[in-house]
């Protein structure tokens, strides 16, 4: 890391107020509001440490998630929650703060389920160590998981450490299509209490159809007996395998499939929801993927933001912009604002840094 | 100092028979698991709704009186310990399991829920509750929250913070909040995974949602006995090299061993040096192809016997054996403290053999039980307890042992928490600033430290 460049970013954070940090720019829609100086984090990159044989690794904020995947996969080891927007340009930073990850999150967990620790400079330009580089750890307050999804406002995040997995050998996915929501999610939500071992599920209108989409990871020499199994449960339509497949889960890593011009908003939710969730987006032809066993739906919006935020709101769901123009970074309605603002008053007292 | 007026309003809250105050009764409540420490606190009051949670708190807030939370009194880092002056909240009469939740895998359950009855209540949905600390069958839902607790398959599952969703919690000055929701996904920061392993500095969660997983369809575990720890060590980084997440993977030592089976009879060979215990489990199909793999391993790895259990009974006697390891060597000593430092799994065979090292200077027996695929140690550090020397002695080899983990690039917890037991070894691991940081949250929640004063920090209520 370069000691000159953290000691340009002390000397701003203590002689400035509305910062924020911002990375690889690849979540376009979290607007940095105006009058925000901008900390360019872009620089801060590198691996630090990386213990195969461990499981884990120590990385500055800046890093490329593509370099980290290289990385990892040298030793057939991967980040398992998934991360949206490599080829993008990611970064590790960015990543965290905005709590993305992606669709096989599901079997393996979120970004903040392998977070093992982080250090960041607080409001007063203090680097401050929080967790470990150990994969268990119940010591002092549990600060690295605080930073996900904190969207730079509780300091400036520098260096992480994670914890991995072994990647799965192969890949195959099963697609199953329905006429109606009802019954496409009635059959996915039976599968989540299966023992299946699926790595990814995700229901999508297509055409006019529901296409249950499921991921399954491994040795390849069991697919076949896997799928029949899960033939049981299911009628499968067609199965994905090799770079058709790993290119189908790839795009919809990059968000291929939302439109030109539409903001992407992740708004996590549970199948009980997804009735009266789904009837508003289709009114409204909204593009819409519900992920990760229906634990998430990224909408393709097109239409007026205070709208959706109404009917998040009206579900008591809350919304965060991750790609697209609008101003508006979160919609819907969120619990947390008073335990938040005591840890921000704490963490940040002058208010250097920006509440996006 | 409480008055008059404070019992006064605790009474408005509750009948003469669940405010205890007499001597006889707080007795009870003097100690937890880490039974080396005890205080009789100034009242226990046994709450049965929420409400009379919030209100206690409340009152306690108004006249400044430090309470402790307490489930089960599982603790064994004193985490439950009583503070002088203080009141005890026990928490285990808060026990509804408000709802489970197939369809969206979740269950919703008050704070005083023991662990395994959430296993129990979700089990005719074929789901189950993954965290399984050893205290299982007693612990609380509550306690688990506070400590983060983690249990023999946090291997693969993780701790209790990658199970919990929500939570509706009373803060310090008596406000209830709720934290997340029913998601496995958050937008905002983690405040849910800030919650929980927060050692009851933030108040007292009162109802948690759950996050449950489809049981598996089939388990192999297997018992492996070696010559040495050293070389159940060694099979470990085996099969972790041949790219196998087992469930679980367990090592005791012989003292270990001698003690669960003279508690238990589990049937483990006493002649074992180093005992390893793998679980799979899982999808059918990945546990026969990765049982084939870890069995080829286990042979490769130079165990002297290796067993298989057959059915869910053997499995079952297995696990009795580990999971009572640390009550057993109440039969082969008169006291013990248990450590729980965390080294990088690597570095498991050096720490072991430090540990002897360390153990031989001090003339003391240890024995050692610990969750080998995530490098978290167990010493049992045994000791007569009758002799207040021996009590140092062992506290400082207890300390020595924490000391050589941070050496090694660990942690001095990996799931019992700081508790009163581990805040002097804080400053091993944190600087100044970072302690300072947590404290300096801790104050925006509680500046007169009246929850759960004296744990996970320093506190400056406290002299020396």
């Amino acid at each position: 890391m370069d000691n000159g460049y953290l000691d340009q970013l002390v000397d701003a954070i203590q002689s400035k107020t509305n910062l924020l940090a911002r990375g690889g720019l690849t979540k376009t829609g979290i607007k940095t509001p105006p009058g925000t100086d901008i900390l360019d984090l872009s620089t801060i990159s590198g691996i630090r440490e990386y213990n195969p044989s461990e499981y884990t690794f120590t990385a500055l904020a800046g890093t490329r998630l593509k370099d980290i995947h290289r990385m990892l996969s040298e030793n057939n080891q991967f980040l398992p929650f998934d991360p949206p927007l490599v080829k993008n340009g990611a970064t590790l930073g960015g990543t965290v703060a905005s709590n993305l990850s992606g669709p096989m999150r599901y079997h393996f967990g979120g970004v903040r389920d392998f977070i093992l620790g982080v250090k960041f400079l607080n409001g007063q330009g203090q680097l401050i160590k929080s967790g470990g580089k150990v994969v268990k750890n119940a010591a002092g307050f549990d600060i690295p998981k605080l930073m996900v999804g904190s969207l730079g406002s509780l300091g400036t995040l520098i260096e992480f450490s994670f914890k991995v997995f072994p990647r799965p050998r192969e890949f195959i996915t099963a697609i199953s299509r329905f006429e109606n929501l009802h019954d496409a999610l009635d059959n996915l939500v039976k599968l989540t209490s299966t023992p299946f071992e699926i790595l990814c599920l995700d229901l999508a209108p297509i055409d006019n159809d529901y296409q249950v989409e499921i991921r399954m990871g491994g040795n390849a020499n069991l697919f076949q007996d896997r799928i029949t199994h899960l033939g049981q449960q299911l009628d499968i339509e067609s199965t994905l395998q090799g770079e058709q497949e790993t290119k189908f889960w790839n795009g919809l890593n990059e968000f291929n499939w939302v439109p030109e011009g539409a903001n992407l908003v992740k708004v996590p939710l549970i199948p009980k929801y997804v009735s009266s969730l789904d009837d508003f987006l289709a009114q409204h032809q909204a593009v819409r993927r519900y992920s990760a066993g229906v634990n998430v739906v990224w909408i393709a919006w097109s239409g007026s933001m205070d709208s959706l935020d109404q009917k998040l709101k009206e579900l008591n769901l809350m919304g965060l912009s991750i790609l697209g123009s609008t101003d508006r970074v979160r919609v819907g309605s969120w619990n947390g604002s008073v335990f938040y603002d005591k840890i921000k008053d704490a963490l940040d007292p002058s208010g250097v840094w920006v509440k996006v | 100092m409480a008055n008059k007026d404070f019992f006064a309003r605790l009474h408005t809250i509750y009948p003469q028979d669940r405010l205890l105050t007499n001597k006889g009764q707080l007795i009870t409540y003097q100690s937890d698991a880490s039974t080396s420490y005890q205080v009789i606190p100034l009242a226990v009051v046994l709450p049965e709704t929420q409400e009379e949670v919030i209100n206690t708190v409340k009152v306690c807030h108004e006249f400044r009186i430090p309470f402790v939370a307490r489930g089960s009194g599982t603790s064994l880092s004193g985490g439950s310990l009583p503070v002088s002056g203080g009141i005890v909240i026990a928490m285990n009469r808060l026990n509804k399991i408000i709802n489970v939740n197939a369809e969206n895998r979740i269950a919703v359950v008050e704070a005083g829920v023991v662990n395994i009855d959430v296993s129990l209540a979700a089990a005719s949905h074929g789901l189950y509750y993954a965290p399984d600390p050893s205290s299982q069958l007693i612990c609380t839902i509550g306690g688990n929250l506070a400590f983060n607790s983690g249990g023999a398959h946090c291997l693969k599952y993780g701790m209790t913070s990658n199970h919990i969703l929500g939570i509706k919690a009373v803060l310090p000055d008596g406000e209830v909040i709720n934290l997340g929701g029913e998601s496995l996904e958050n937008v905002g920061p983690d405040l849910v995974g800030m919650y929980v392993g927060s050692e009851g500095l933030f108040g007292i969660a009162l109802e948690v949602t759950l996050r449950l997983l489809p049981k598996p369809e089939a388990f192999r575990t297997v018992l492996a006995a070696f010559n040495s720890v050293e070389a159940a060590g060694e099979a470990v980084s085996m099969v972790i090299a041949a790219g196998l997440l087992p469930a679980a993977m367990e090592i005791m030592d012989n003292l270990a061993i001698q003690a669960a089976e003279a508690s238990v009879q589990a049937g483990y060979p006493l002649d074992a040096v180093g005992l390893l215990i793998v679980e799979l489990d899982g999808e059918t199909s990945i546990v026969e192809s990765d049982f084939e793999a870890l069995l080829d391993v286990i042979e490769e790895s130079g165990a002297y016997e290796i067993r298989v259990a057959e059915d869910s009974e053997q499995r079952a006697n297995i696990w009795k054996g580990r999971k009572s390891a640390f009550s057993a060597v109440g039969r082969i000593s008169q006291d013990y403290l248990v450590q729980d430092g965390v080294v990088p799994r690597s570095l498991l065979s050096k720490a072991l053999r430090e540990i002897g090292d360390l153990a031989s200077e001090y003339g003391i027996k240890v024995a050692n039980v610990f969750h080998a695929g995530d490098g978290n140690l167990h010493p049992l550090i045994l000791f007569d307890g009758r002799d207040m020397e021996n009590l140092e002695k062992a506290e400082n080899l207890a300390g020595e042992i924490l000391q050589m983990c941070i050496e090694l690039g660990g942690s001095i917890t990996g799931e019992h928490g700081i508790g009163v037991e581990k805040l002097k070894y804080l400053p091993v691991m944190f600087s100044d600033l970072d302690i300072g940081m947590m404290q300096a949250i801790r104050e925006k929640f509680d500046p007169f430290e009246l929850s759960n004063q004296g744990k996970m920090l320093p506190s400056k209520m406290i002299s020396d």
